[in-house]
């Protein structure tokens, strides 16, 4: 073993690998080459004699010293042609070399010199802590305990893995240490570990906050599959790692039912013992998920997959520490609002404009920090330490500084301006004084591009002819409404005027970086006259139905044909968008449109967004405030599909309802009710009732209520919408939906005959007794959700009756 | 008796990166009354699939008709796709596991 084979002489390129999947395509400009440091280290690749264990340790070797995007560039291409090379044999002798359990498990359907999933593992580009090579060892240890427990994977069977392996050299016992057992003992632990099983109930699990602690069984169920994951007996050979691993996917199994808050609390009371006990450190204890704690505190968890979570703790922490530092600099220009306004000095002085330099490369470094930690740290075990660092993931939005930025370069001189984005980057002539601030603010704001901006400068200095391309779609450049810098009031008591002040403007906040986030809402008219690009393939490919296709200003767009409902259901969900926006509710701007001879939708991209977290625990306030108003709007347009993946949160941290494709399917049939979900027999509850429910079983985050009364502004705006404009806005999906006899149609009918007296009714009368029941249900909104909250025992509910 | 069709889909998650649901979270094969699942561990963009599929009480092959009749790209997705031919279902959920999380690979 050793990956001693000798590879077949090959000349390897070092320039820039072509990007594959969703790699971060290389920009579009001639890349310097390599440093000779760079060239020198992966020199062996090209040695005729060399094996492939000594070509993979020369990439190892140049790994070490990658110094910029060249010779990351050339790193990637050495490694991906060299490893790409390699048959899958030669792959899983050096994987097993380098500490991989069960490569035999993986690749299984890979062709020779096509992607195989080792070789990214071996890929010294990419570093240990990579999500995917995490994955894949994961994955290999997950099918060798589904086929030690008798499953076939492929056809293949526990013995010929085990067979396999023998021949790549592996068979030994996994690394870690143990302790030395009889076949008995082995006996007994397995026992053990099958009483721990059944005495796993996740349900049992308290907050330790609240209740006397008790982790459901599950600190008893790791410690016995630990005890027999480390179990040495020489005797028993194979027999045992197939006890091992048979154990491990029973044990994964169990885990794989328990979800939620009380795996947060049983894990976390775990964790603290483990931490208390020296078994985790503070970084592993506070900065990974649960999930990832739990892979960690396996024996059963490959040793390479357990190092590397402890290198991805460690590096979170490094990221952490990285973020206080950014923070503080940031702080210290008086752009953050616990320190008052922007604190910049005049840009009459070089100091000033050194300070502005200086403010706005704090302010990206900041925000680029901030980022690194967020893309972890909310569902990491340490968030609420962390949320008190990184604050709301609202706020400070680079929007809203770039806003205020604007408001302070008002009373600075355009020579002054200059000179500070000349000293940021900015090619020093022809610039108008919006395109110098935007240059600015692109240090901070990725909404803002500086080569876009550069780019502008230079075509307006070459005057070319005026373009006649329709109205382009972008996020408003100049973002939400400035807002007046904020006031230092002192620590506000809870209930004090000033304190419900600095609510209702936080608030406006969030919604002003929610509106900056999506994409602006061109007429529909403009839409309708595009002539959209073709097709692009998707990421995943397949037999998808959905396209992506360029705007004439360059944006994305998707196309989904409405196959079903042929064009009915495009129409429904294109009229629930424009409602929602009518009503303050924020929404993707949806079209129906005809593309490639197919009727369906088409909606612009956000980029940025994730969706809202499965965990009602992790929801604030403003956050259970939003959901409160969208169950207005969807109740409204009958839509009862609106379930946490169904809320998009955008890179402001605002929440985006999408995806009205159920609006009104059943209308006619539904009920205002926490029990009516008709899509929950396919696992689709939607977060509003999700969020009620937590309510009542405390699984709220501490101090965050549902609040009736938010729903206030929503039911407000409903009442403002006249019953014509209502009715016009739904006339299209009256008619489109009665031409397609969709979902609702035959309880509309059933109900206009019994209104008419008549068996026999019109397709019109149908059409019309949606309207009806669509604007009767506008109308009734107020007293039907003050009636909703009351019987739910949210007791503010009788408030939305009582205020105007 | 004819033997039950075989079908494979990506469960896709949103990814900031592109806009849309492009992140792998798991591959589901269903043949008749047969399913397999396979997660991408510790992805977080799993979770919601996760949730979805452990509340679900339909069968999986009525279930998965109804995710695909209403996923639209912009929130969550699933692709359906060619299966790659191994003698039993889990081996092709596992082929199709294989290269899509190749595709997916990604440095952080």
């Amino acid at each position: 073993m050793g990956g001693g084979t000798t590879k077949a002489h090959e000349s390897f390129v070092v320039s820039p690998a072509p990007t594959v999947g969703t790699e971060t395509p290389e920009p579009d400009h001639v890349v310097p080459g390599p440093s000779s440091a760079m060239l020198d280290a992966l020199g062996p690749l090209s040695e005729p004699d060399a094996t492939a264990a000594e070509q993979l340790a020369a990439l190892k070797a140049a790994a070490g010293i990658v110094g910029d995007a060249a010779d990351e560039a050339a790193l990637k291409a050495a490694s991906g042609q060299f490893l790409g090379g390699l048959d899958t044999e030669q792959l899983a002798e050096l994987a097993l070399a380098e500490g991989f359990e069960h490569p035999t498990l993986v690749g299984l359907n890979a062709a020779s010199g096509g992607p195989h999933p080792l070789a990214h593992w071996l890929d010294p580009a990419y570093p240990p802590t990579s999500p995917t090579k995490l994955a894949i060892q994961a994955k290999a240890s997950e099918r060798f305990a589904a086929v030690a427990e008798g499953a076939t994977i492929a056809g293949v069977t526990l013995a010929d893995v085990a067979a396999a392996e023998a021949v790549a050299g592996a068979g030994g016992p996994p690394s870690g240490g143990g302790w030395v057992a009889t076949p008995a003992d082995v006996v007994t632990a397995s026992a053990a570990l099958h009483q721990a099983l059944v005495g796993f109930d996740i349900l049992q699990a308290t907050n330790p906050a609240v209740d006397d602690p008790n982790d459901g069984g599950l600190g008893a169920l790791l410690a016995a599959e630990n005890h027999l994951a480390t179990a040495q007996c020489a005797e028993l050979g194979i027999e045992l790692q197939a006890a091992k691993a048979s154990a491990k996917a029973l044990v994964d199994k169990s885990l794989a039912g328990a979800t939620g808050y009380r795996q947060h609390w049983a894990v976390d009371q775990v964790v603290a013992g483990a931490h208390a006990d020296g078994i985790l450190s503070e970084a592993e204890a506070k900065n990974l998920n649960r999930t990832e704690q739990l892979a960690l505190l396996r024996s059963s968890t490959a040793a390479t997959e357990r190092a590397a979570l402890g290198e991805v703790a460690s590096a979170r922490a490094g990221e952490l520490a990285a973020f206080v530092e950014a923070k503080a600099a940031y702080a210290a220009h008086g752009a953050l609002p616990v320190a008052g306004g922007l604190e910049l000095a005049g840009l009459d002085s070089q100091p000033g404009k050194d300070g502005a330099v200086a403010f706005a490369t704090a302010a990206g470094d900041y925000f680029d920090q901030r980022a690194k930690v967020m893309s972890w740290s909310t569902n990491a075990a340490g968030s609420v330490e962390f949320s008190t660092l990184t604050g709301h993931s609202w706020v400070p939005g680079q929007s809203e500084l770039t806003s205020t930025f604007r408001t302070w370069a008002k009373d600075q001189k355009l020579a002054d301006l200059r000179a500070v984005a000349t000293s940021l980057g900015m090619p020093a002539a022809g610039a108008s004084r919006a395109q110098v601030q935007n240059y600015i603010a692109a240090s901070w704001d990725p909404a803002l591009d500086k080569s876009a901006i550069i780019a502008a400068v230079a075509a307006k200095a070459a005057k070319p002819a005026k373009a006649t391309v329709p109205k382009p779609v972008v996020p408003p450049a100049a973002g939400p409404a400035p807002l007046a810098p904020p006031v230092s009031l002192g620590p506000p008591s809870a209930r004090s005027f000033a304190a419900k002040h600095l609510q209702i403007v936080e608030a406006l906040k969030a919604h002003q970086a929610l509106a900056a986030d999506l994409p602006a809402r061109p007429p529909a008219e403009h839409v309708a006259a595009w002539a959209f690009g073709p097709a692009q393939a998707a990421h995943l490919g397949g037999a998808h139905a959905k396209s992506l296709h360029a705007a004439p200003d360059g944006s994305i767009w998707m196309f989904k044909p409405d196959k079903t409902a042929g064009g009915a259901r495009a129409h429904a969900e294109a009229q629930a968008s424009a409602i929602f926006v009518r009503v303050g509710v924020p929404s993707v701007p949806v079209y129906v449109r005809s593309i490639g001879g197919k009727v369906g939708s088409v909606q612009p991209l956000v980029h940025g967004a994730t969706s809202l977290g499965a965990d009602p625990k992790g929801w604030s306030q403003t956050d259970v405030d939003n959901l409160v108003r969208y169950h207005v709007a969807a109740w409204a347009v009958g839509d009862h599909d609106g379930n946490p993946a169904n809320v998009i949160r955008t890179p402001s941290g605002g929440l985006c309802p999408v995806d009205q494709g159920q609006a009104f399917k059943f209308f006619g049939r539904d009920r205002l009710a926490v029990d009516y979900n008709p899509n929950d027999s396919f696992g689709s509850v939607p977060a509003f009732h999700q969020a009620y429910a937590a309510a009542k079983a405390g699984g709220l985050a501490k101090g965050v209520a549902v609040r009736p009364e938010a729903a206030l502004p929503t039911i407000k705006a409903f009442e403002a919408l006249p019953d014509a404009a209502y009715r016009a806005l739904l006339a299209p999906v009256a008619t489109e939906g009665v031409a397609h006899k969709v979902h609702w149609v035959a309880p509309m009918r059933k109900d206009v005959a019994e209104r008419l007296g008549t068996a026999s009714v019109s397709d019109a009368e149908v059409a019309e007794q949606f309207l009806r029941t669509a604007v009767a249900r506008k109308s009734g909104l107020r007293a039907t959700f003050a009636g909703f909250f009351t019987a739910n025992g949210f007791g503010a509910g009788a408030k939305l009756e009582k205020v105007a | 008796m004819t033997t039950p069709h075989r079908r494979i889909w990506a469960l896709l998650a949103r990814d900031p990166r592109t806009g849309w649901a492009s992140a792998l979270a798991g591959v589901l094969g269903v043949e008749g009354d047969q399913h397999h699942l396979s997660w991408v561990p510790y992805a977080p963009a799993a979770e919601q699939w996760r949730a979805r599929v452990t509340a679900s009480t339909a069968p999986a092959a009525t279930a998965v008709e109804e995710w695909a009749e209403l996923a639209d790209g912009v929130s969550w997705d699933l692709v359906e796709l060619e299966a790659p031919g191994s003698p039993d279902l889990r081996g092709d959920v596992e082929f199709a596991f294989d290269e899509l999380v190749f595709l997916d690979r990604r440095a952080r």
